[in-house]
């Protein structure tokens, strides 16, 4: 930013443009309505830059509570194990409790949990943080990333909001800018001056547009001083290119309110009208176009029932019972030698296991065709809003700020499907321990699966 | 003479060419909307039926099992939607729509619909109260931001004085034509409104509830009348009128209920849904498991009823053990998880305090929570829901765990209690949130107040 500036300055400027550059910098520092706006500013920036911090903190915090529930459980067992290695424990009787017995230790209170990290600069936006939970764990019996471990909110608040910098940007910045432009042309008629302005040998626009980028200059330069302030304050990292792309972002963000404030400054009209034009077009690009994107998107593709859905699966799972007896047949025909294995199996345990694997994989493929047909309508929809979001730039502005902080839903989303990818690794890892009767060992604690780039 | 000012203002409201445009796109905006909702709430609805039929229909036809099997296959509740979310959807996006009721434990409602809509759903939403609660003020505003000021600026106002008319009049005059104004605007979407419900399967109490959400929303509007009142009295020029209502308005509408859910995250910390489980199971492990009959606390269990009965082993027990042992344990469980719940819910609570003591500077939160409240789709009655569901799973199960011991078929299920549901009624509403009323009336009479000052303190000249 400052770098465009000086390059503005230096070429364009003569000492005449510097003194008005002056002059209207003693303007601007002397308004008592400037100096309020921005101490506000700076305190909305703080506050929501805190509120940003304390959401990824409690997220952290989750993130290490679970990360140490599973640590303890392994540990706790590998401790077990060593035990029974040396001969100074006997095996437990419950299988459960067993750390040789691989099934044990991949699923029941065995697990892994899958976490999200979140990003250097996720304290931006709350985005879809609050709806869409943030850990999953995976074991050979599934993953829970859609459910049970849902984020406790209060629904009032997750409806209401939250104070985020993405709302103090989206919403609250050009309001700013409306305060700050509204009445450049309509000031000076109203106090008399506009006439002499007129007399004088300058071209009124190329006046006006004077005096709109230098407030544009202005106030992207300071809001990038507040916000990188704020962020040092609380202690973000904001030292690599996704700031810059915020702060380009906010800037190009800016220059679009302050072209509309320029183009009705244009109008000629009243203070008051000006006002009442730029605040209706705040309303259309922030709040009407938005809920009217929405609507359109879930006129044209529906979300699905969840409550049609919750039956159905039920239903479907029924189905699935049936076919069970075919497709372990298809199995053992396909696979003779795990058929005389199954005979000679006494043990209840390996019995149902045996049979489970089997399925598990036939299952996971049944359910999963089941669940993108409700997935695929909602994404759908979502791509559909995508492409209507270049109506307004507040929406374009919201996602990139919602994509730089990682809180998007796609984020979330792809989250879960990596969680079902590991899902397979894990319980291939452990079925073919299992299916070769190997118990684990002390070294085959350590080399678990584990979540990659994390 | 109040008349004919209000006539006059009246006339002149209805002449100006911006009010024209903006009742307009207001006026589409709440149709439109209406339309909307009518058209999801009929579409959830019906959904909701088929859901409740085949879910009992799955339960019944579930086959030969044991009871406790049954049990752990579990069943579920729907939770109806109100008519009244025609109006205000409240909160309904953000809550569950379904529990899975199943043995051992209490889940919490799931399915948010808000995680299966496009990333805008957030932003804004297009239901008639959003539009009633928040864009209708600033036409209000509209209306009103230069009553005074323009006859100031012009110096009619010195002219009208001079006549003879007293300021109490002229003032009064003014608010009257807003209303009229208003009125003239809002009666055919109130009374839309009123053939949308009627033509609902509404319940006894909904068109009450809805005549409670129009008082409050007049007694809502008649504070932001008066503070465009006021302020076009005291201030000198339109324009700065028109900032200072705006102001007012943001404030009002936009960043103070932000600020306050943020506000009520810090002063009443939500645990961590992972905290919250991890409390939940380590309570579990203190109690009995009616699934393990060989541990310590089963092992006593078993020794108090052989006390009681006075024999010496199971068999020869007049009752059957495993069943009592199994409904220990479901007692045990029920009691953690509803502690949970009812802790969680506390959290819940306080925070909404938080969100009421804000509203001393924020109307808008207020109206926004009576509104939730009359539609019933606040948050006070979900927990309503989850309360009942619960008290059905408790009911449900208790009758399986002492059920036949061998197995059981259709004829048995067919037998199984129904889940009902009985919403809250509008006495337990209007107890509930007589404050919030309250409070919305002391904003009106105190902005009554500032416009009875206004005229006195000599600033009309």
């Amino acid at each position: 930013m400052v770098v465009i500036k000086w390059s503005f300055g230096n070429s364009i400027c003569s000492k005449k443009q510097i003194e008005m550059i002056k002059l209207e910098l003693k303007n601007i520092v002397r308004n008592p309505l400037v100096s309020i706006l921005v101490l506000f500013l700076f305190i909305f920036i703080l506050f929501a830059s805190y509120n940003g911090k304390s959401r990824v903190n409690k997220q952290l915090e989750g993130i290490e509570l679970v990360k140490n529930k599973e640590n303890t459980f392994y540990t706790n067992h590998k401790n077990n194990l060593k035990s029974i290695e040396e001969g100074t424990k006997k095996t437990p009787k419950r299988v459960f409790e067993d750390p040789t017995n691989p099934v044990a230790m991949g699923n029941y209170y065995g697990g892994t949990y899958l976490t999200v990290t979140p990003a250097p600069l996720s304290v931006i936006s709350n985005g879809q943080s609050d709806i869409f939970p943030y850990y999953s764990k995976v074991n050979i019996g599934g993953t829970n990333a859609e459910k049970n471990n849902d984020n406790f909110e209060n629904p009032m608040n997750i409806a209401t909001g939250g104070f985020d910098l993405a709302f103090v940007f989206v919403f609250i910045l050009p309001l700013l800018i409306i305060a700050f432009s509204y009445n450049i042309l309509s000031s000076e008629r109203e106090q008399g001056t506009l006439r002499l302005l007129l007399s004088m040998p300058i071209n009124i626009k190329t006046w006006l547009l004077k005096k709109i980028v230098f407030r544009y200059f202005f106030l992207v330069l300071l809001i990038s001083a507040i916000l990188t302030l704020s962020l040092a304050i609380i202690g973000v990292n904001f030292s690599n290119v996704t700031y810059l792309i915020l702060l380009s972002s906010i800037a190009l963000y800016t220059l679009f309110w302050f072209g509309l404030a320029f183009l009705i400054n244009l109008l000629n009209k009243s203070s008051s009208q000006n006002i009442i034009l730029l605040l209706g077009t705040w309303l259309l690009f922030v709040l009407i176009i938005p809920s009217f994107v929405n609507i359109l998107a879930s006129s044209v593709y529906p979300s699905p029932s969840r409550v049609e859905y919750i039956t159905s699966k039920r239903a479907i799972e029924k189905e699935f019972e049936k076919k069970e007896e075919a497709i372990l047949q298809k199995f053992y025909e396909e696979n003779p030698s795990e058929k005389d294995k199954e005979n000679n199996t006494t043990n209840r345990f390996r019995k149902y296991w045996n049979k489970n694997f089997i399925l598990l994989n036939e299952k996971n493929k049944f359910m999963d065709a089941f669940e993108s047909k409700y997935e695929n309508q909602s994404m759908n929809q979502r791509e559909f809003a995508n492409k209507l979001s270049w109506f307004s730039p507040a929406i374009i502005f919201q996602n990139t700020m919602n994509e730089i902080a990682e809180t998007d839903t796609q984020h979330y989303l792809s989250f879960q499907n990596s969680t079902k990818i590991f899902q397979k690794e894990w319980t291939e890892y452990f079925y073919s321990k299992y299916k070769n009767h190997q118990k684990l060992t002390v070294e085959d604690f350590n080399n678990f699966p584990k979540q990659k780039n994390n | 003479m109040t008349l004919l000012i209000a006539k006059k203002e009246v006339k002149e409201l209805l002449r100006n060419n911006r009010f024209r445009l903006i009742s307009i796109t207001l006026l589409i905006l709440l149709v439109f909307s209406m339309f909307i909702s009518w058209n999801t709430y009929k579409k959830v609805q019906k959904e909701h039926q088929t859901a409740q039929i085949l879910a009992r229909e799955q339960w019944e036809s579930q086959g030969q099992k044991s009871a406790h099997s049954a049990a752990h296959y579990g069943t579920f509740a729907f939770k109806p939607i109100p008519t009244l979310s025609l109006i205000d959807n409240g909160l309904n996006k953000y809550l569950g729509v379904s529990i899975f009721l199943e043995a051992h434990r209490q889940n919490s409602a799931s399915y948010k619909q808000i995680t299966d809509q496009n990333d805008l759903a957030r932003f804004a939403d297009l239901s008639p109260a959003f539009v009633f609660i928040f864009l209708m003020p600033l036409l209000i505003i509209l209306l009103g931001f230069n009553s005074f000021t323009t006859e100031k600026e012009s110096g009619t106002l010195q002219l009208i004085l001079s006549q003879g008319a007293s300021k109490r009049k002229l003032v009064l005059g003014k608010i009257i034509g807003i209303w009229l104004t208003l009125l003239l605007l809002l009666t055919p979407v109130f009374l839309l409104g009123f053939c949308f419900i009627v033509f609902s399967d509404y319940e006894k109490g909904d068109l009450l509830r809805y005549g409670f959400i129009l008082i409050s929303l007049l007694l809502y509007y008649g504070i932001f009348i008066h503070l465009s009142i006021v302020t076009s009295v005291w201030a000198k020029s339109s324009n700065f009128s028109l900032i200072i209502l705006l102001s007012f308005w943001m404030i009002s509408a936009l960043l103070m209920p932000k600020l306050t859910a943020d506000i009520s995250k810090k002063t009443h910390k939500t645990p961590s849904a992972i905290s919250y489980q991890e409390n939940i199971k380590k309570e579990l492990a203190d109690g009995i498991n009616g699934h393990d009959p060989s541990s310590e606390k089963a092992i006593a269990f078993k020794d108090s009823l052989l006390k009681k009965y006075n024999v010496k082993s199971i068999g020869k027990l007049p009752v059957n053990f495993y069943q009592l042992l199994m409904q220990a344990g479901e007692k045990h469980e029920t009691t953690v998880y509803k502690n949970a719940m009812t802790q969680l819910n506390n959290v819940y609570i306080e925070q909404l305090k938080v969100h009421q003591l804000n509203a001393f500077i924020s109307p808008t939160i207020l109206m926004r929570m009576l509104s939730m409240q009359f539609a019933n789709t606040d948050l006070q009655s979900h927990y309503n829901f989850t309360y009942q569901a619960e008290e059905y799973r408790g009911a449900l199960i208790s009758s399986l765990n002492s059920g036949p011991s061998g197995t059981v078929d259709t004829d048995f299920f067919k037998k199984n209690i129904k889940f009902k549901y009985n919403p809250i009624t509008l006495s337990q509403t209007i107890e509930k949130n007589a404050s919030n009323l309250m409070y919305l009336t002391i904003w009106w009479l105190l902005s009554g107040l500032l416009v009875i000052l206004s005229v006195q303190k000599n600033k009309l000249k």
